[in-house]
Parts: structure tokens; C-alpha cells; sequence
């Protein structure tokens, strides 16, 4: 993976995240440990093959006890209504950024999306203060989401009005206003699949979505515009979870949707930390990709993963990373 | 009497401009009215071409232009609770038309037919889509409603892109 950040370094970028939450009293010491889990990033993998009934029909019980089992071991919780307490509160507005670019069976699922809403309903958010966003209500509806503007959760998206432009590094884009002007914390919930420029789409690649311009940014394997994008400070600041949809990744070929690439995982993933989390998704499509006798995805597609490391979005170090199972 | 045949003269500048710097890709696009009941969304016109095919494809766009997209512009339209999207492509020839086309019939699995118009065939999962080559154009439909309904009007919206490619 190349060259690491030491643990100093990585404490030190630990804490100056920890640090702009303290806004959040009680918040952020959760946020820290979720993240850290004894001074490592903490990804919790939660599976159960009857999440799906009748082909790919998601069982929304099955689904919601996955979650709840992975947010509780994910704070050290005795339950998972605990852990959402933990990491939100009432006062919040929570966007929660969604991957519908490609529509149904390679986007991020409603169903998913509700069980993350529940949970956050737990923590007493107010349903009127959840925003389910992504780049275009074309993408939302493409995927199975409503949009709605009014009352309740709200489903909708930048379109064409965007935030201020932001300069950070090699990205230069409007940001969405979602982030800039409405949320207080954001839940970055991205599918797992592969992607032709950049070997794997998971947490970082979501935030494509998040901004004006990304054909511009693709150049490279991403990289750095992608670790860029996601160390801008109310991105990565405001990014208290990440739920990774791995019900049915796609290893090949994506990311379009490819139907004979996919494969049921039926899993999430959960983190507090986008880099550890696309780490392990990497490594899950990698695996699959051998399984199949196919070409693993090389290391020169993957560097975006070391520059958001050294851009201290999190960490790619396998020895910083605490792989727990739900 | 002046005033409007200057506003005329205006008028009529103003339509050639806008015609000339609209790409012919994106006149393809069905106008309110072509098919019943649907009209355009607002914000959801996208265009793109070279590498701004990534606009519409994002990473995945050089599938698109190593086959042979020029460029390509991207619609949804409305009806109630009805969403249908288009994609319309223009390629490099008919035959890359006719070659995307059958790529995606092996694709998704979907069973190529011939009509006096267009070659193309549908699918109904995960949603009901329509692939079709229409001479140098390479379009698609995909409808995000149940497949009972959404038939004809993929059928309908393929016609009226047919239609002005002509």
C-alpha cells in the first residue's frame, strides 16, 4: 500500500477530527471510540443470508437486526438503540448521502435507507430534520426513492443548485448545499461495486454525488481530487457513520449495473471511519474477483485509498483496522 | 411597425442561435406533447460528450466511448407517479449503433428484434428498458414503474425518438 502514516501521525489526525465535534458534547467522545476502538478504526461487518427472500427481496427484520446488531458493537453498546444515542442526538440534521446513479440493483437500497432512519428516530432525530440526498432527484427516483420536499423525511436533491465553489488540493467544485448549508452530521451510505476508473466505488467515491463537477475529477484513478474532496472539513468533520450497502456487491464491470457480476454478500458494513470502510470493501471485491478467475484489481487503480490516508480521512492500514463481525 | 419587425428579426436570431448551439443529439430528446401525457422534468436534462460522457456514465463512461459514443444527452420525463427516462447517443457510425446495441442484447440477456425501424430489444429487470440503434443513434429507455404499464410507453417514447432521427 505504500508509504504509511505512522500511529502518531494517525492519533494526531484522529484527534483534530475528534476535535471538531466537541460542538456535540457526548457526541464526539462516542464518535472517537467508534472510530478508534482501542487507538484502531473499528469496521463491523454484519451478515445473513435470509436478508434476501423470494431472489433479492430485502426482509426488512432480518436487515434491521443487522444494523442494530452492528451500530451496538460498533460503540460498545448493550443495544443498538444505545448506539444510535451514542452517536446522534435530537438536535441533529442528518443528511444521509445515497449512491442512485445507476439505478435499482447497483445503487444504495430504500430499504437499507429506511432501516438507517429508524434507527436514527432511536436517537430522537426528528424525522423533519433527515435529508436522504443525492447529485439529481432523476437518480433518486431511478433508484426507488420518492422525493419529498415537505413533511417528514425529506428525499431530494442538489440538481442544479449548488453551494459555494471550494478549492481544496487538486478538487476544485461546487459543494452541495446539502452539506454546506443544511446538516450538522452526514451518513455516508455508498453500494459496494466495482468501478472502471477506480478499481472499487464504496464510501469516498459517493461523494461524486456530492458536488458540480465530477467528470472533472476522474482523471488518475481519482487521485488526489477524490481524497481531497472527502478531507475538506465539513465533509469529513460532519461524517459520523458510514453504512456500506454490501447486500449484493458487483465485482466486474461497474459501475453500471452488470447483472452476471454480482454477487450476494448479504452484508453491511458499518464504520465510523469512509477510508477503513472502502479498505475492507476493497478487499471483499478483490476476493471475489479471484473466486471468479478474474483479473484482481491493481494497486494503481487503488492509490486513492493511501492519499485520503494521508490526507487523514482515516486509515488503510490493516493494523490500524479492527474487523469485528455483528 | 418597426418595432416588430425588429422584434421579429430578434426572434428569429435568437432561434437560430439557440438551434445551432443545441447538439443534434439532444433534439432527439422528446418535447411535451410527443408522447402523450409525459413531459420533460425540470434540471434533468444532461449532456456530455468526449470525456464529459462521464457527466451521464461517471467512471463507467469508457465503456461508452471505447465503443463508440460521441456524445450523448439524457433526459427524464414525468406522469403522475411515472418516471421514464432517455438516453440518447450519438456514435461514430450506424454499424457501432447497431454493435452497441447487440453488446447490451448479451449483456442483459435481451432478445434482439428487427422492425421496419430500428433494431433493439427490451428488458423487464431490475425495471423495464428498452436498447434500440436508430441509424447513427444509440438510445435507450427505462421506465421506473411496473412493467404492466410502462410497455407501451417505452414503445411510444422509442417511436417518437425514431421519428425525429429520421
Amino acid at each position: 500500500m505504500g508509504e504509511k502514516t505512522t500511529r502518531r501521525e494517525f492519533l494526531k489526525q484522529m484527534a483534530l477530527a475528534g476535535a471538531a465535534l466537541t460542538v456535540l458534547p457526548g457526541v464526539a467522545e462516542a464518535a472517537e471510540a467508534a472510530a478508534k476502538g482501542s487507538s484502531k478504526s473499528r469496521v463491523v461487518i454484519a451478515t445473513d443470508t435470509a436478508v434476501f427472500s423470494q431472489g433479492t427481496t430485502v426482509n426488512k427484520a432480518v436487515l434491521g437486526k443487522m444494523l442494530g446488531n452492528s451500530m451496538a458493537k460498533l460503540t460498545d453498546s448493550k443495544t443498538g438503540a444505545q448506539a444510535w444515542e451514542k452517536l446522534f442526538t435530537p438536535n441533529d440534521v442528518v443528511g444521509i448521502k445515497v449512491n442512485c446513479l445507476f439505478g435499482v440493483g447497483v445503487s444504495t437500497r430504500p430499504e437499507v435507507v429506511r432501516a438507517v432512519i429508524d434507527g436514527l428516530k432511536m436517537a430522537g432525530v426528528d424525522e423533519n430534520n433527515i435529508i436522504v440526498w443525492d447529485r439529481s432527484t432523476s437518480d433518486l427516483i431511478k433508484a426507488g426513492f420518492s422525493p419529498n420536499s415537505g413533511k417528514g423525511v425529506k428525499v431530494f436533491a442538489d440538481d442544479d443548485h449548488w453551494g459555494p465553489e471550494i478549492q481544496r488540493g487538486a478538487f476544485k467544485g461546487k459543494i452541495s448545499t446539502v452539506i454546506n448549508d443544511r446538516v450538522t452530521a452526514i451518513i455516508n451510505m455508498p453500494v459496494l461495486k466495482s468501478h472502471g476508473l477506480t478499481g472499487v466505488s464504496c464510501c469516498m467515491k459517493n461523494h461524486f454525488g456530492s458536488f458540480n463537477n465530477p467528470g472533472k475529477h476522474h482523471g488518475n484513478a481519482c487521485t488526489p481530487a477524490m481524497a481531497d474532496f472527502n478531507s475538506i472539513p465539513m465533509v469529513k468533520d460532519k461524517t459520523r457513520l458510514v453504512v456500506v450497502d454490501a447486500l449484493r456487491p458487483q465485482h466486474s464491470s461497474g459501475p453500471g449495473l452488470q447483472n452476471n457480476d454480482q454477487f450476494n454478500y448479504h452484508s453491511l458494513i458499518v464504520s465510523a471511519d469512509p477510508v477503513a470502510a472502502d479498505y475492507h470493501g476493497t478487499g471483499i471485491i478483490q476476493s471475489e474477483l479471484a473466486k471468479a478467475g478474474k483479473q484482481t484489481i491493481p494497486d494503481s487503480k487503488l492509490i486513492w485509498l493511501q492519499a485520503a490516508q494521508e490526507r487523514g480521512v482515516g486509515t488503510c492500514d490493516p493494523s490500524k483496522i479492527e474487523v469485528l463481525k455483528a | 411597425m418597426r418595432v416588430a419587425t425588429l422584434m421579429s428579426v430578434l426572434l428569429l436570431f435568437a432561434v437560430t442561435v439557440y438551434g445551432a448551439a443545441t447538439p443534434a443529439v439532444e433534439k432527439l430528446l422528446p418535447v411535451k406533447g410527443d408522447v402523450k401525457g409525459f413531459a420533460p422534468m425540470a434540471n434533468s436534462l444532461t449532456y456530455g460528450k468526449g470525456d464529459d460522457v462521464s457527466k451521464v456514465y461517471d467512471g463507467g463512461y469508457e465503456l461508452y466511448t471505447s465503443h463508440g459514443v460521441v456524445d450523448v444527452a439524457r433526459q427524464m420525463y414525468q406522469r403522475d407517479k411515472n418516471y421514464i427516462e432517455v438516453t440518447v447517443h450519438t456514435m461514430k457510425s450506424a454499424k457501432a449503433a447497431l454493435d452497441f446495441v447487440k453488446y447490451w442484447a448479451k449483456e442483459r440477456g435481451g432478445k434482439l428484434r428487427t422492425t421496419k425501424r430500428y433494431l433493439g430489444f427490451t428488458v423487464t429487470k431490475p425495471n423495464m428498458m428498452g436498447y434500440y440503434a436508430m441509424g447513427k443513434y444509440f438510445v435507450t429507455v427505462s421506465a421506473y414503474y411496473p412493467t404492466a404499464k410502462s410497455a407501451k410507453d417505452v414503445e411510444a417514447f422509442a417511436q417518437a425518438i425514431w421519428k425525429k432521427s429520421r
